[in-house]
């Protein structure tokens, strides 16, 4: 796809993103002007880059909600329910339109259709490109614009003769144009804009109308726009000057340059200001960049190979009797470090970005379950490494999904219990340590446990007579097929939700754990590394091959003399404390040939509640781990999750300890199709 | 984009797009004709896009003969570059004639 398209379509994700956003708080104060000019801003960029990187229906589309919201704007119209749930749909299927998924015309023209509704009578929508017709004439008035394009206009991919364009294309207009600031060839840039621009209207349609044609140069341009017949501009110093010099003008005794200078000396103080201002507004228009995931993630790759690099040659240097050397490898490692550091905080990002689309999901799985709930959260800037945010979306939905469906209470329930009506869901996010906890809290009705152990006992996980704590009931609910709903909703599915939640977290290197006091709700919290890039790991041995098993997949480590382990390795099964647990020699299970020592070393692994035992020849100790991908032909193999490189150059395996765990019970492809339903 | 140079008699002959893509080659090309004793003699009878870029650069062209005193003279000029000034509120006749 061409690189355009893809930055439009990047950014046109995110514009809805916002959009919804400000529809979900628009509903809440219909009367928010800035909320309004929020949705009007998102709806009239979509729309106008739809145009010009040729989605033409994306255009066609966003115009006709964009003349509702015209309305709203122009205070015409009051934002209700039923115009946020429509535009919301409307959201959805832009989304679509971007992503150039198959669509349903029929349902695109209705909805088109409802749009108009909302419309006063009669009253039609241009094509876009053409503004929208005015319903309600405004009155007729005189506009002076002062267009100044910053230097970087042209750069920017800004045309300013299609807004001159635009703008002559709502009302009677004058066109002063002034290149008095361009200078002779042997100095000028030929790609920084020195012209500007005056602009005379006579138009009905409104200053917003105006301001929405150099929408897209907002930030490249400085513009001043006064209604000539309106009160004077205390910026532009004295009212019979400005008369003066605009009545000389029209007469033609005078040139527009020696207008603008004219002005520009009464201003000239006024004109430090703006040269500030735009000065800071330049600043910030490069204070951000926008660049594929995939470069920052081999920029992560090769800073990893660095820290190879410089582990090997740390070895050498402190091996080596050279002091030179060895403070030569000392300062690389100290700038590696905090190479290291810089390049993982690159791919850090706020997790507020994905909080805000679950308001969305609130919103219409309360409305469909006949609930009242709000979203409210907190740490919304709190940064997660974005391979960890784009794995975290499936879960959360499952979580406030299930909140939601078994949780909040309906609204005649939670008012006879003296609650209000409408439930409220917090997402939290917060730093703790290199870990981040994000919490989804309900003030539903927290979980049943009578309920919850009548329905194990049911699905035979656990015998009937067996005692459980509260917390070990609670834990039940992340058992695979577990469900406690009376009966199947399309809202929280087929109970696969919260195992493969927790599947999911774990398989992130993440735990999940729950709280729930019942009657007054529950919390659930996952903490997650900071990063996926670099985990902790314990380096092990078999035979000469050396695997790495993350830490957080490590309980225990346990020692089996030659008997133990032959026994074991016979029945599958291993003696862990009182009880029985599941045995696999890794040295099996990877077919590497050779002797087990003859005391074999276990590792005690916790899989979703269930402990395994992984028997190898040695554990060797703590390992930062750089985790470098498989290569395609390597993916598919089973229990491996990736590699890494060790300080003497060797490659080790890094084990994943879940797809083992599956692949031993030959649950893998069971669960994968049930996690798709 | 073409650009024909005639150095000696300080011609810059545009042909095709004159956008912010080609203005920093024609600049090039426009300084070097104004390096020449004759000034610069423009021919934009072959643009066949302009864009506002390209229409700073013939003003600019216009200043330089000024401040120099040397000559600028375009000798032919096509539809497109015509609508560019136009579009951006120029009057073409004032930046293309002395």
């Amino acid at each position: 796809m061409d690189n355009h398209k893809m930055v439009y379509r990047e950014e046109a994700f995110e514009l809805l993103v916002d959009l919804e956003t400000a529809l979900l708080e628009l509903e809440e104060t219909p009367e928010d002007e800035e909320l309004i000019g929020r949705v009007f801003r998102s709806l009239h960029t979509i729309k106008g880059s739809g145009a010009m990187f040729g989605y033409e229906d994306v255009a066609a589309f966003t115009h006709e909600i964009e003349a509702v919201y015209e309305q709203v704007r122009d205070g015409r119209l009051t934002v209700a329910r039923d115009l946020v749930s429509l535009s919301l749909s409307a959201c959805d299927l832009i989304r679509k339109m971007v992503a150039e998924e198959d669509l349903d015309t029929t349902h695109a023209a209705e909805m088109m259709g409802r749009f108009r509704e909302f419309l006063p009578e009669g009253a039609a929508t241009d094509r876009p490109g053409d503004a929208a017709a005015p319903f309600t004439p405004l009155r007729t008035r005189t506009y002076r614009i002062r267009f100044h394009p910053h230097p970087g206009l042209f750069a920017a991919g800004a045309n300013p003769a299609l807004i001159i364009d635009e703008i002559r294309g709502l009302g009677d207009c004058e066109v002063v144009a002034h290149f008095q600031d361009v200078p002779p060839l042997d100095e000028l840039d030929p790609e920084a804009c020195r012209l500007s621009w005056d602009l005379i209207l006579q138009t009905d349609r409104g200053e917003n109308a105006i301001r929405d044609a150099f929408i897209f140069v907002a930030d490249t341009s400085d513009l001043e726009i006064q209604a000539m017949d309106a009160g004077p501009n205390p910026k532009d110093g004295p009212t019979d000057f400005r008369r003066i010099g605009e009545i000389l003008l029209e007469r033609g005794d005078i040139t527009p340059e020696a207008l603008d200078d004219a002005l520009s000396e009464q201003a000239r103080e006024l004109a430090v200001d703006r040269r500030a201002e735009r000065r800071i507004s330049e600043i910030g228009v490069v204070s951000s960049i926008r660049v594929p995931a995939d470069k920052l993630d081999t920029l992560v790759n090769l800073v990893g190979e660095l820290v190879t690099v410089q582990a090997n040659l740390s070895r050498k240097g402190g091996m080596s009797d050279d002091p030179e050397l060895l403070a030569i490898s000392e300062e690389v490692e100290r700038l590696i470090t905090s190479l290291r550091e810089n390049a993982m905080s690159l791919r850090m990002l706020p997790i507020g970005s994905t909080f805000q689309k679950f308001r969305r999901l609130v919103r219409d799985l309360a409305e469909e379950l006949g609930k009242e709930a709000a979203m409210t959260t907190s740490g919304a800037d709190t940064e997660l490494d974005k391979t960890v945010i784009d794995q975290l979306n499936d879960p959360l939905v499952h979580i406030i999904r299930n909140e939601i469906d078994h949780g909040i209470e309906p609204p005649h329930v939670r008012e006879a219990l003296g609650k209000p009506r409408q439930g409220t869901i917090h997402l939290s996010a917060a730093h703790s340590g290199a870990k981040v906890l994000i919490r989804i809290s309900g003030d539903g009705a927290g979980l049943d446990t009578d309920a919850i152990r009548a329905r194990a006992i049911e699905r035979n996980l656990i015998p009937p007579d067996m005692e459980l704590e509260e917390d070990e009931l609670h834990n039940l609910i992340f058992s695979p097929g577990f469900s406690t709903a009376k009966r199947v909703t399309d809202v929280s599915g087929r109970g696969v939700g919260m195992d493969v939640v927790k599947r999911r977290i774990e398989a992130l290197h993440g735990k999940v754990e729950i709280e729930s006091r019942r009657g007054q709700g529950a919390a659930i919290t996952l903490s997650l590394p900071l990063t996926l890039a670099i985990i902790d790991g314990l380096l092990v041995r078999i035979g000469t091959t050396h695997f790495v098993l993350p830490l957080s997949a490590v309980e225990e480590c346990l020692e089996l003399n030659r008997e133990e382990a032959n026994q074991s390795r016979d029945r599958g099964m291993m003696r862990y404390r009182d009880r029985m647990i599941i045995y696999l020699g890794l040295r099996e299970f990877f077919g590497i040939d050779g002797e087990p020592p003859a005391i074999e070393r276990v590792v005690v692994s916790d899989i979703g509640g269930e402990k395994i035992g992984f028997g190898l020849d040695q554990v060797i100790g703590h390992h930062q781990t750089v985790i470098k991908p498989l290569g395609r032909i390597y993916r598919d193999i089973q229990g491996v999750s990736g590699a890494t490189i060790l300080g003497d150059g060797s490659v080790s395996l890094i084990l994943d300890v879940h797809q083992i765990f599956q692949s031993m019970e030959g649950q893998g492809g069971k669960e994968d199709s049930a996690e798709k339903h | 984009m073409t650009t024909e140079t005639d150095l000696p008699a300080g011609l810059v002959k545009a042909v095709g797009s004159f956008t912010i893509y080609e203005t920093a080659a024609l600049r090039e090309a426009m300084v070097s004709a104004f390096d020449g004793p004759e000034g610069l003699i423009l021919d934009l009878g072959g643009v066949t896009e302009c864009d506002a870029a390209g229409v700073q650069l013939i003003c600019s062209a216009r200043l330089t003969a000024r401040k120099t005193g040397k000559t600028f003279h375009v000798q032919a000029v096509s539809n497109a570059v015509v609508q560019a000034m136009e579009g951006v509120g120029l009057d073409p006749f004032d930046i293309l004639n002395p």
